[in-house]
């Protein structure tokens, strides 16, 4: 693979977008600046939204669909077998960037997961392999599969899966050359199912709702979802801020974001010309410089994150220590607006590349999507103007809803004459989030 | 539902309807230049000694449908991607003299880069637009 590799962004694909002219980016900063003061100025000042106490239930014909035992089967028999198929490619098909495991990981699964989680809510729970496999066991067995040997620390919370996640995002993002190795794809797949079946073994199900990677980020994104369970176990319709503000404010929630955010930023980052330019005379170094880069925009994102937070002041009877995680729900949106603007067009291209590699799994000229071959892949790049805008909209969407989640959670922890003052340091980190993205889709 | 959050959601609907706005009119200075008539873009690389001048990928801006030329000197036999679509390949022999390849276009718009495949650097980025 070696050089060939080497620009292959997100180990497939080696297209990037045009940057976004630049007034784009000054009409986004000038927007989310005044939507953020807007809403400070304006907004409601006591907490309106009631999380998964919220929604009205879901029309009865398509909530007995989604109920019913049939669609699940049907669902799961599915994603169970597109797991194996995939599987078949990634053990005994080529190393070569024709096996169709590479678009299955880094464009299905790990892009994917996103618009199914926004329009089907957390369906990656009901369909996670690992979980089935868990499962089995446990039946055959005979042991309850929500028990483990030890009781899961409530205090972990998130950060296992936080962890999970930076490391899906360092196979991804940090060396082509491995994250275009089917070896290295297999090895790391082995590695996260020995850990989450190991994790689950010890502590139960929950394992796989704390730490299994996709199954969390599915989970946080299906808070966008206008779907969701109501806390009487009904299945609602609901406004998403609703549904945005039902997600518990987990230990390590602020890790797991800020981890999504900061690995997404990063690419973005690297893809710059100047930096290409700088880290190239270091190329002997390049694992290592794009580890730390990797480690940096994360830390960078939890660290200024908890300083705004905990700068609120003024606070009742919540410990400070705790606030990060409690609002740590409002950058959900800001991660999924600039997912959006940053994955959209290798989303599509990779997307349709990808269907027309998995009808032939093994490079045996099978051509069981040969219907697909005729699509032009790159036809999205044809669209540059309309790319810019569908890029700054969807940042300054998730800058506009994060701002708002904030602010209802801020009305309803600080103190009434405080709730004000108190947010403006969230306020500013926000902008500055939103400043940064704008400044990045502009690559220099 | 919102009361009062009505309003910013309004200034955002305005801001980003004249977003919108201002993008259709970017489109149209550029969109009816296709670039096919006017002058190759030429770009100048020099190898020695396992470096490259200009050494910094910096981004070369092309019109769709433009013609590329790259003018390579090199101390040691190299291939040279192109990472467009479809894919251009270069071979350059060692010698004294700059080499002058064969002039190439690209249609689609994005960034591309051009690597030396023996010194596995990036070269040149070409903007396409």
């Amino acid at each position: 693979m070696g050089t060939h590799s080497q620009l292959l962004a997100h180990g497939i694909g080696g297209q990037q977008d045009l940057p976004i002219p630049a007034h784009y980016a000054y009409l986004g900063a000038a927007a989310a600046l005044l939507v953020s003061f807007g809403v400070l100025a304006f907004a409601w000042r006591t907490s309106r939204f009631r999380g998964d106490g919220s929604g009205r239930p879901l029309w009865g014909w398509l909530a007995e669909l989604v109920e019913s035992s049939v669609t699940r089967a049907v669902v799961v028999v599915l994603a169970l077998l597109f797991t194996a198929w995939i599987s078949m490619a990634a053990i005994f098909g080529q190393n070569t960037l024709v096996n169709p495991t590479f678009g299955a990981v880094y464009v299905a699964l790990w892009v994917g997961l996103v618009p199914a989680a926004i329009v089907f809510g957390p369906v990656y729970r009901l369909c996670n392999p690992l979980r089935w496999i868990h499962r089995g066991v446990c039946r055959l067995a005979g042991i309850d599969r929500s028990q483990g040997l030890l009781t899961y620390p409530a205090r972990l919370g998130l950060w296992p899966a936080a962890f999970f996640l930076l490391a899906f995002t360092w196979l991804e993002l940090v060396n082509p050359a491995t994250s275009a190795s089917l070896p290295s794809v297999r090895l790391w797949f082995a590695l996260l199912g020995a850990f989450t079946l190991l994790g689950a073994a010890l502590y139960g199900d929950t394992w796989f709702a704390r730490a299994d990677p996709f199954e969390v980020y599915s989970s946080l994104v299906a808070r966008l979802s206008p779907f969701g369970r109501r806390n009487d176990g009904v299945l609602v319709l609901r406004n998403p801020l609703e549904n945005l503000d039902g997600m518990p404010a987990l230990p390590g929630l602020l890790g797991v974001v800020s981890v999504l955010f900061g690995s997404i930023g990063f690419d973005s980052f690297k893809e710059s010309p100047r930096w290409l330019a700088w880290a190239q005379q270091y190329s002997e170094h390049s694992t290592l410089l794009n580890t730390a880069a990797l480690v940096l925009f994360p830390a960078v994102v939890y660290v200024t994150f908890t300083l705004a937070s905990i700068a609120t002041g003024g606070l009742g009877g919540i410990r400070r220590g705790s606030l990060p995680d409690l609002l740590g729900h409002s950058v959900i949106p800001i991660v999924v607006g600039y997912v959006v603007a940053h994955y959209l067009s290798f989303f599509v291209s990779e997307g349709i590349a990808f269907i027309q590699l998995i009808g032939d799994p093994l490079s045996r000229g099978w051509s069981l999507t040969a219907w697909a071959d005729g699509i032009d892949k790159y036809s999205i790049y044809n669209h540059p103007t309309a790319l810019a805008v569908i890029k700054v909209v969807s940042v300054i969407l998730g800058h506009v809803l994060g701002v708002v989640a904030a602010h209802d959670r801020a009305v309803r922890l600080l103190p009434r004459r405080h709730a004000l003052v108190g947010q403006l340091p969230m306020l500013l980190v926000m902008v500055c989030y939103t400043l940064t993205g704008l400044w990045l889709l502009l690559s220099y | 539902m919102f009361g009062s959050a009505r309003r910013s959601t309004l200034l955002a609907a305005m801001v980003i309807t004249g977003l919108s706005l201002a993008g259709c009119g970017g489109s149209g200075s550029g969109g009816s230049n296709d670039g096919a008539s006017s002058k190759p873009v030429t770009v100048t690389i020099t190898e020695k000694n396992g470096a490259i001048s200009p050494d910094d990928g910096h981004v070369v801006d092309v019109d769709k449908g433009q013609k590329v030329q790259l003018i390579v000197t090199t101390d040691a036999d190299d291939e040279i991607h192109v990472h467009s679509i479809p894919e251009h390949e270069f071979e350059v022999k060692a010698g004294a003299s700059a080499e002058k390849l064969p002039p190439f276009s690209i249609t689609t718009p994005g960034r591309f880069i051009i690597e030396s495949h023996g010194l596995d650097v990036t070269l040149v980025t070409l903007q396409v637009s």
